[in-house]
């Protein structure tokens, strides 16, 4: 009898899952679709097009722009951005990891932590001419610092630091590199539980055995993945090396940018395999990233 | 002079005044609970012997020696605390040989101890499981293996059943009184569940605003309270206002009628008294027994094999509390009117301020 009056029509408990579930779907379809629609209209339409440019002469396929990359000047650009992201991005972790461990130690003042992070919400985001505007006021050869440490016996570029080299722009990166790592390592470390410590304190541990065995280990993976994003706005950074330097540190960006605007000449197709060859780096820092995450991260997989 | 003792200790938090003049003394292979509600300062005595925190005042000694000033890593005490202490990255094992591993304990004797431990909290197949990968009764046993692992002078307990689930809880707490048995290590047990602190404890200290209220064995904290705050805390009880009227005979007057009680015998005539009962004591009739109080049951619980019902008496005399086993609670229905009793020797007698 019930199998007929559910027959007759009364929902099942199984088909108002079924109903919920679908309704459910098209919740997820309404707000995740148009940022697929996105990805696909502004990163996967493009990288194909681009793949497309660097592969394609006047008679169609062809291997020419991508073996162009082993140019002296093309490699000479890949060396500095990979020296110049992987040194920023360095600076960036070290310096950025003990601020905001220091920042989140007990005692200190109430405040500083959203002060700090406020701060590095902004700073992370002031890069391109203005950044190198104030580094150019400040550091250039006649910086006010540059002047001071001349007045006091300190000369800088004397003693051959030149702003527009890839340590000066290090230390430019490092302006965002540094309060990008403070945003991004923050929950981490706010994730490390006082029972861990306490626990190996406990256990005779002196803080360096805890940072030794505990504390680093469990953020290992969580380091490696901001030296990856750090890695990766170093590497595509463009606006602020190009105002400082002016294109004399050859970079990939600078180069890609020079060959499309037409100031030494003018190929999209030579953009097009430089950005090309971008995504190769990155890819392959991304995949070392992904074998050295396994290996550390192996204790949090199910 | 006790093996673990703490002394006249206190303790604030700024203005919040969080132990004040605490002491108490453990004996060697004792098994002690602090109990008491949230924010009572048993934790923070915990803490103050395990070394994480330092008092204003007051010292700490262990085995004869003073340990006050002592950094925690230097105290060889074991502590296992409420949940997800520990460490995620290394599986069960590497977190039992943790403490032997940072005192350079040879890697043979480590795995030795650690096979040890293993074997007595049950985890011998869960050798090589990260803690994520353990329920939580297993995540305890493991904290408590590792705690043992250094061979503390004393074990410290910080509410560590407080995140599982009833079942497990009981296992567990019969367990961990099992392994102090086998280990004989002087336990200190944290808890707020009084039902815990009661089934497992050699002595049992009930905590309140930051002091001792009793100090005691299981049975006299329940069965003699020295004071009202550990009759309501420790168990179910009726309160019921109350006069001596003969000390000598222990004759109090309740609501009107002389009734006796075998523990206000000693009292002053005229001294105002709770009369106490717990809900085991109490014996439910038909209205108008002899010499009952009568009320309507207000209240019925069904727990299984006992029956709990609540009594409210008769011209807003207040209500009693009582338990049953199941089968007899048949026909106590809520609404039926009865009377209630209890042994001359039943009620606990407590001064009334």
């Amino acid at each position: 009898m019930s199998e007929a009056a559910t027959a007759a029509g009364a929902p099942t408990r199984a088909h108002r899952a079924g109903l919920f579930a679908r309704s459910g779907g098209v919740l997820t379809l309404i707000f995740v679709g148009p940022f697929l629609l996105y990805v696909a209209a502004f990163l996967i339409l493009p990288t194909l097009m681009l793949l497309a440019t660097a592969f394609s002469g006047a008679h169609g396929f062809t291997w020419r722009y991508v073996g162009e990359l082993d140019q002296a000047q093309t490699l000479i650009a890949f060396r500095n951005s990979i020296e110049l992201s992987a040194a920023s991005a360095l600076v960036g972790l070290v310096i950025g990891a003990l601020a905001a461990y220091f920042v989140m130690r007990p005692g200190m003042p109430r405040g500083l932590g959203s002060l700090v992070t406020t701060f590095s919400a902004v700073a992370a985001n002031f890069a391109g001419v203005p950044l190198a505007f104030a580094f150019i006021a400040t550091l250039g050869s006649l910086g006010v610092i540059t002047v001071w440490l001349k007045s006091i016996g300190i000369d800088l570029y004397g003693a051959g630091f030149r702003l527009y080299s890839i340590l000066g722009l290090v230390i430019v990166y490092a302006y965002f590199q540094v309060p990008l790592m403070i945003i991004v390592i923050t929950p981490a470390l706010e994730a490390l539980r006082k029972q861990w410590r306490e626990a190996a304190e406990n256990l005779g541990a002196s803080s360096v055995d805890y940072w030794r065995y505990v504390g680093l280990p469990i953020l290992l993976p969580s380091l490696l993945s901001a030296y990856i994003l750090l890695f990766g706005n170093a590497f595509s950074a463009y606006a602020t090396p190009y105002a400082i330097s002016s294109g004399i540190v050859a970079l990939v960006p600078v180069e890609i940018s020079n060959v499309l605007s037409g100031n030494v000449m003018l190929s999209p197709q030579t953009g097009a395999a430089l950005a090309f060859g971008m995504i190769l780096v990155m890819v392959a820092v991304m995949g070392l990233y992904a074998l050295i995450a396994r290996q550390v991260g192996r204790w949090a997989r199910p | 002079m006790g093996y673990l003792e703490v002394e006249g200790v206190a303790k604030s938090f700024g203005p919040a005044k969080v132990l004040s003049d605490v002491s108490l003394a453990l004996e060697e292979g004792e098994f002690v609970s602090l109990l008491g509600p949230s924010g009572c300062g048993k934790t923070t005595l915990l803490r103050i012997v395990a070394g994480f925190e330092e008092p204003d005042r007051g010292t700490v000694r262990l085995a004869g020696t003073e340990i006050t000033a002592e950094p925690p890593a230097k105290r060889q005490m074991g502590m296992v605390f409420q949940a997800y202490s520990l460490f995620p990255n290394m599986t069960a094992e590497e977190n039992i040989r943790f403490g032997l591993k940072v005192r350079r304990v040879d890697a043979n004797e480590q795995a030795e101890r650690a096979q040890e431990l293993l074997e007595l909290v049950g985890l011998m197949q869960h050798r090589g499981k990260y803690p994520h990968q353990l329920s939580g009764g297993q995540q305890q046993r493991v904290a408590l293996a590792r705690a043992l692992a250094i061979r503390p002078l004393a074990l410290l307990l910080d509410e560590p059943l407080s995140a599982l689930d009833a079942k497990v809880r009981v296992q567990l707490r019969e367990e961990i009184r099992r392994i102090q048995q086998e280990t004989k290590v002087t336990t200190i047990f944290v808890t707020h569940d009084q039902e815990e602190a009661l089934s497992i404890s050699d002595r049992v200290v009930v905590m309140h605003q930051g002091q001792l209220s009793q100090v005691g064995t299981p049975a006299a904290i329940y069965g003699e309270p020295d004071n009202i705050f550990v009759a309501r805390f420790v168990g179910a009880v009726a309160e019921l206002p109350a006069e001596v009227v003969d000390g000598t005979e222990g004759i109090v007057e309740l609501f009107g009628r002389k009734v006796r009680a075998a523990r206000a015998q000693g009292m002053a005539a005229g001294t105002r008294i709770y009369f106490l009962l717990r809900p085991e004591t109490v014996r439910v009739g038909p209205e108008g027994a002899n010499g009952g109080l009568d009320g309507t049951i207000a209240g019925r619980t069904f727990f299984g094999a006992l029956t709990s019902l609540r009594i409210e008496l008769a011209d807003g005399h207040g209500s009693v509390t009582t338990a049953m086993p199941s089968d007899q609670a048949g026909e106590l229905t809520p609404g039926a009117r009865v009377s209630v009793s209890w042994a001359d020797d039943a009620p606990r007698i407590l001064r009334r301020e």
